[in-house]
């Protein structure tokens, strides 16, 4: 087996995407990469700009969004410059998808086992619907739910299962990669916990990587290996999860951190007054450097490049990068 | 309602019909041989096909039945005024008009065979009086007839209640639309009237004296054949009529109706506007009306008025009605809701030839100079207005103690002619500073209202009745009808109250038909009544019925006026008889 | 299982009892309403001799004569409960305008034909509307095809009346394609043979073509706002991520998603089919119900206007509950009885 670093999952290559004519591209020259068998979570504030990347990625981007430069390679295929016909018999089998809880994502008049057998059908060809049954069963299972799931309707489930019936479409086809967008958001706490560790134990049992997108970092810590940390369309760090706990180096991470809720106490938000600048608004300099209580001259002017800050650990802040 | 909008109209019929003709005219539609097969119109649908009783008040007769299945006893020519004879041969009266005798046809059978007799005349009026006044004619029946009795097989005398000098034209003359139908005994004697359906193929039901029987129908289009042995032909009275078919078949609108005709699908049309006529005769340049040139048409027996409730103020005052008669521009009315198809009127009497001299009975004695009915003059309108104590409000209308002075006139829904009429008097009427307005109601609705008195004005067919003779016109206005509102009025629904005027009608209306003394009773009568005007004459009515001559010849027409060209009315019996092919049949030798 | 069948029978009596209620209701209505509209049937039929006739002698008393004869004379509630007894026992009477003829035969003669226009032509006019309005509102249809369809709905901005003109002018006289008016060849009389079937059929389909060209246009409008809607849901783009075939997202996940709302109007409209269509009628001469309607309403006949409109109350309330209970077959979301 090669080095996780010689031959990722997926490589993000300068992703820049822009909505319509807005000035300022929703995510602006972006680069990561998932390594085999790991979960890198992708975090960020809303309107950052992770949810656009990871449909980038999926090639589900709606008109005014379109990708204006970059390139997706999984496994060194660009899959943006695929055809569509093409991207559409790779997709499920190499990406998948779990959808935001929150998300109304199963059609209300098929049965769970129906969708999950359109994922199969569209890219296997099962002319009988026999030897499906025992699959679709066992993918239940590996969620955690009882087969008798597969005869029921999306509204006949709680939000926790609907989720895990995602999660088990998901891995349907055994893709290398499953982009799990903000999976647990809108659940109350025990689901979320419930759905987390089925995510957990899937990838532990399956060995495919994830990329996890989500805000909440608590999440991260628990489910992630490395977290790229998103602020205003751009990447400002990216670095393993423990370390980034331990020593954030970009001032947006570590307010990030503080403002994670922990068992118990729930700590006002430690990020300075005001929002991320809108995608009308072009910056300069640092586009976090109007709420940076570290900001200094040098940030109003000049946008800070991801520079190496230790081993496997890059970030984008004059501020750390001061000797 | 502007010219520019019939000019369109007609630009638009053209431009439908380019479409059609140069491919259109061959090929017969019909799968009779066209040149045995003569097709009507029939203006709207039979709901109730299969209904061949005469007498329900449901019934239908214009699709056929009562133009070549029943025959009438005799038919009043409206252009000659002469009573002609049918079934009947002569039916007069003693001089003190109680007692009618009625001489029969001899050799007249019913199409199964059975001879046509007196017995089947005293069982028809016995059949009426019985079950007076459900059934049609049953009522007038019950009123003017005590007894009728068989003299011998081809005689009936009627014994009357009373004397009725016009028992002959009203009720056994074709004069409006139908007459009374004699109806055969040994099929109707065990049947009851109200519910009988007369009508059972198997049985050759129903049986009647017509040339023709019953082939098939639907509600949308009825067949006739020929029976070879007609009575008519076999006693040498007539010839068989020349077509072996007849059809009766409803085209649906005007615009459908009109392209039937340029499609040669169908002989004649009821009435149309003259704008569908124009675009006929440019399509084929056979078609012809009753006219060869402007105004094409032929007068209906109804002459349409502004009619008043006479009891509602302040319509009630005389004055205030010779007030809205000034506003009136019948010469506008003509132009625009009759496209100048029509002519108009001075009276309630339609312009018949056999009514012209009452006309001029009006004209000679200086009746128009004292009341002139024509003048359109706003400006006496005014000044009889404002000597009643009205004046102009800021709205331009007249009124009175605050009351604007408003009218509403009503239509029969199904009366285009006459909402047009409507709405060119309201806007007269508007212009004079009347606030009028026009409303259109539902047939039964509008009768209904009508003869509850429940209405102010309306436009309607005032004093329907007179056809060669003045009196059953004259007579709608008499008192005695008078009914409260509310009440259901028979006649006289204008509640018009003359005591004079009546008196003198009645008197009329006791004497002999062509009495001499007749003409000074009209005259004292009809000063009465123009000096009143309890209705606004405004025109004739006008049908505009074209006839192709591809197929068929002879069609009545102001040049050739054996009929008149009413083909719904049960008169086209004698049309039937007149029509000849236009080609010669093929399969018979010159 | 045993409490959801419990609530399912629950359900089914609550909707029988609703079925008979709305029939009562519109019984009851349909006894009030002619005869609180201002005429009178009898008044109204021998108005309608006298329109022909110029006028009709004794009248009055032919009015009354035949009033008594309908127990018009009645006290209302009499006439009432005798109308609800006939209509528990489907006997509609006797046709005032039309006496001696039965509602029932004046019903017979013409519901067949509308029946088979009507309910062909409304089937025809949802499948086509509905699959053009979801093709316009399918974010993935071809171009061209979104800008061709709304065009082809201009069609049902043309008053029927206008189409039926245009069609028989071009089809019936023009080509000769079609017979322009009837319903069946005067050669062909109805009857059990295929030579009238055909002619029937032949005679049907430019009413049919009026019909569903002006009416296609309010599915498609209906159609197009659900599909739009629907192709927004998150379901659609997971469907898509799964590289679903276009055909299968566009039926399974749009089409079927989005039709739901469309088949209760669609419940709606095949039940009030028997009301039949005056202008398409009249245009094409068709021997349908929506005449015999317009007639009876016209001539105030009470009992022809109470015989029909309890046919179409029947039939709408029939189709409503038929939805009502069809309705979670397609809807797996309304099947607990929870409504």
């Amino acid at each position: 087996m090669n080095t996780p670093l010689d031959n990722p999952v997926l490589r993000v290559e300068d992703l820049e995407v822009r909505y319509g004519n807005l000035a300022v591209p929703a995510v602006n020259r972006v680069n990561f990469e998932v390594r085999r068998g790991e979960i890198l979570g992708l975090v960020g504030e809303s309107g950052c700009g992770k949810s656009t990347a990871a449909m980038s990625i999926l090639r589900l981007l709606h008109p005014p969004g379109r990708v204006t430069h970059g390139r997706v390679l999984l496994d060194g295929i660009d899959l943006l410059a695929m055809g569509t016909r093409e991207h559409r018999a790779l997709c499920w089998k190499t990406i998948s998808l779990v959808p935001q809880g929150a998300m109304n994502a199963l059609n209300p008049v098929l049965r769970v086992e129906n969708q999950i057998a359109d994922a199969i059908a569209a890219h296997e060809d099962t002319r009988s619907k026999g030897p499906l049954t025992p699959r679709i069963n066992e993918l239940l299972a590996l969620v955690g739910l009882p087969s008798r799931v597969r005869r029921l309707y999306p509204h006949e489930l709680s939000g926790g299962m609907r989720q895990r019936v995602c999660i088990a479409m998901a891995v349907a086809l055994r893709p290398p990669l499953v982009i799990a967008d903000e999976p647990t958001s809108a659940l109350d706490v025990v689901v979320q916990r419930v759905v987390a560790q089925s995510l957990l134990d899937i990838k532990n049992r399956l060995g495919n990587s994830m990329l996890l997108i989500g805000h909440d970092m608590g999440l991260m810590a628990q489910l992630a290996d490395r977290v790229a940390i998103m602020y205003a369309g751009r990447l400002v760090e990216i670095a393993p999860v423990a370390d980034v706990f331990r020593a954030p180096r970009h001032p947006y991470t570590r307010q990030l951190i503080e403002s994670t809720p922990t068992i118990g106490q729930r700590r006002p938000l430690a990020v300075n007054e005001g929002g991320p600048p809108g995608l009308g608004t072009r910056t300069a300099g640092c586009p976090f450097a109007p709420r940076c209580p570290h900001a200094m001259p040098r940030c109003a002017n000049e946008p800070p490049a991801m520079a190496q800050c230790g081993e496997d650990w890059q970030a984008a802040c004059h501020w750390s990068a001061q000797p | 309602m502007k010219p520019v909008g019939i000019a369109i109209k007609r630009f638009v019929f053209i431009g439908l019909l380019l479409s059609v003709a140069g491919c259109s005219l061959h090929a017969p539609k019909s799968d009779y041989d066209r040149r045995e097969t003569v097709v009507f119109d029939l203006e709207t649908r039979v709901l109730a096909p299969n209904m061949w009783n005469p007498y329900v008040p449901g019934a239908r007769l214009e699709h056929g039945f009562h133009q070549c299945m029943i025959e009438p006893l005799f038919i009043l020519n409206t252009e000659t005024g002469i009573i002609e004879p049918w079934l009947g041969l002569s039916m007069t009266s003693n001089e003190t008009l109680d007692v009618w005798t009625l001489a029969l046809r001899p050799e007249v059978k019913w199409n199964d065979g059975v001879p046509f007799t007196a017995d089947d005349v005293v069982f028809t009026i016995n059949l009426l009086l019985k079950n007076a006044p459900s059934l049609l004619f049953s009522g007038p029946m019950k009123q003017w007839v005590a007894r009728a009795e068989k003299v011998d097989a081809l005689t009936v005398l009627f014994h009357l209640t009373k004397p009725n000098p016009r028992f002959k034209l009203d009720y056994w003359s074709v004069k409006i639309a139908n007459s009374v139908t004699i109806l055969p005994e040994h099929i109707w004697k065990d049947k009851d009237p109200l519910t009988f359906k007369n009508y059972e193929p198997g049985k050759g039901w129903p049986v009647f004296t017509g040339p023709y029987k019953l082939d098939r129908f639907s509600e949308t289009s009825f067949s006739y054949r020929r029976d070879d042995g007609w009575w008519g032909a076999k006693a040498g009275w007539k010839p068989l009529p020349a077509p072996k078919m007849l059809e009766w078949v409803w085209q649906g609108t005007e615009e459908m109706r009109t392209a039937a005709m340029v499609d040669g699908s169908v002989d004649s049309l009821c009435d149309i506007t003259l704008g569908a006529y124009q675009a006929l005769e440019h399509f084929r340049g056979d078609v012809m009306a009753w006219t060869d040139g402007p105004p094409y048409v032929w007068l209906d027996p109804c002459p349409r008025a502004l009619e008043f409730n006479c009891g509602h103020p302040p319509w009630d005052d005389k004055e205030m009605r010779w007030a809205m008669n000034y506003c009136i521009n019948r010469d506008v009315i003509v132009a625009v809701a009759y496209e100048g198809t029509s002519m108009p009127s001075k009276h309630f009497f339609p312009a018949y030839p056999p009514l012209e001299r009452f006309t001029r009975i009006l004209e000679q004695n200086g009746a128009y100079d004292r009341f002139p009915v024509w003048e359109y003059n706003p400006d006496k309108a005014r000044e009889i207005l404002e000597s009643k104590g009205y004046t102009r409000n800021r709205y331009g209308y007249f009124e009175k103690d605050g009351k604007e002075l408003s009218v509403t006139v009503t239509t029969h829904e199904a009366a285009i002619e006459l909402q047009r009429v409507a709405q060119v008097v309201v806007e007269q009427l508007q212009t004079a500073g009347i606030n009028a307005s026009h409303r259109s109601e539902a047939g039964g609705t509008w009768m209904d209202n009508g003869s509850l008195g429940n209405f102010d004005a309306r436009v309607g067919w005032m004093a329907c009745g007179s056809v060669s003779e003045p009196w059953s016109s004259m007579d709608t206005f008499n008192a005695s009808w008078m009914m409260p509102d509310g009440k259901r009025a028979q006649y006289n629904i204008w509640r018009w109250k003359n005591e004079a005027y009546s008196a003198l009608v009645s008197d009329m209306g006791r004497m002999p038909l062509g009495d001499p003394r007749i003409d000074d009773l009209y005259w004292r009568a009809m000063e009465i009544w123009l000096d009143e005007l309890p209705g606004i004459p405004l025109t004739q009515a006008r049908k505009l019925l074209p006839f192709a001559q591809d197929h068929w010849k002879n069609w009545p027409s102001k040049e050739n006026p054996y009929s008149h060209p009413c083909t719904w009315w049960q008169s086209t019996c004698k049309m039937i008889h007149e029509i000849k092919p236009v080609a010669p049949d093929p399969g018979k030798a010159p | 299982m045993s409490t959801m069948r419990g609530s399912s029978l629950a359900y089914l009596i609550r909707r029988l009892a609703m079925f008979a209620l709305t029939i009562w209701l519109g019984l009851t209505l349909m006894f009030l309403i002619p005869r609180m509209a201002p005429g009178d049937p009898i008044a109204a039929m021998v108005a309608r001799i006298s329109s022909q006739a110029g006028r009709v002698e004794n009248s009055e008393q032919m009015i009354q004569a035949w009033r008594t004869r309908f127990g018009l004379d009645a006290p209302l509630y009499q006439q009432y409960g005798r109308y609800l007894w006939n209509s528990l026992h489907f006997d509609l009477g006797y046709s005032m305008a039309y006496f001696p003829m039965k509602v029932e035969d004046l019903v017979r003669a013409g519901m067949p034909w509308t029946l088979a226009l009507l309910s062909i032509a409304t089937v025809l006019s949802f499948l086509v509307g509905s699959t053009l309005g979801a093709l316009m509102g399918w974010p993935a249809s071809p171009r061209a095809l979104r800008l061709v369809l709304p065009a082809a709905l201009c069609f049902t901005s043309i008053p029927p009346f206008m189409l039926g003109i245009l069609l028989i002018y071009v089809f019936a006289f023009g080509l000769r394609w079609f017979p322009f008016a009837g319903a069946y060849a005067h050669e062909f009389p109805p009857g059990r043979n295929l030579d009238f079937v055909f002619s029937a059929v032949h005679h049907g389909i430019l009413p049919a073509t009026a019909i569903v060209v002006t009416t296609m246009g309010f599915w498609a409008l209906g159609m197009r706002a659900m599909m739009v809607t629907t192709s927004g849901e998150d379901y659609m783009i997971l469907a898509q991520a799964k590289g679903l075939r276009p055909r299968r997202l566009f039926w399974m996940y749009g089409v079927r998603n989005a039709i739901l709302p469309q088949v209760t109007s669609l419940a709606l409209s095949i039940g009030g089919i028997a009301g039949g269509s005056v202008l398409v009628e009249y245009i094409f001469t068709y021997p349908g119900m929506g005449y015999l309607l317009y007639q009876g309403i016209v001539n105030n006949d009470y009992a022809l206007i109470q015989g029909m409109t309890s046919i179409l109350i029947i039939g709408v309330a029939t189709a409503v509950l038929i939805v009502d209970l069809a309705y979670p077959l397609l809807d797996p979301r309304i099947r607990r009885g929870d409504l």
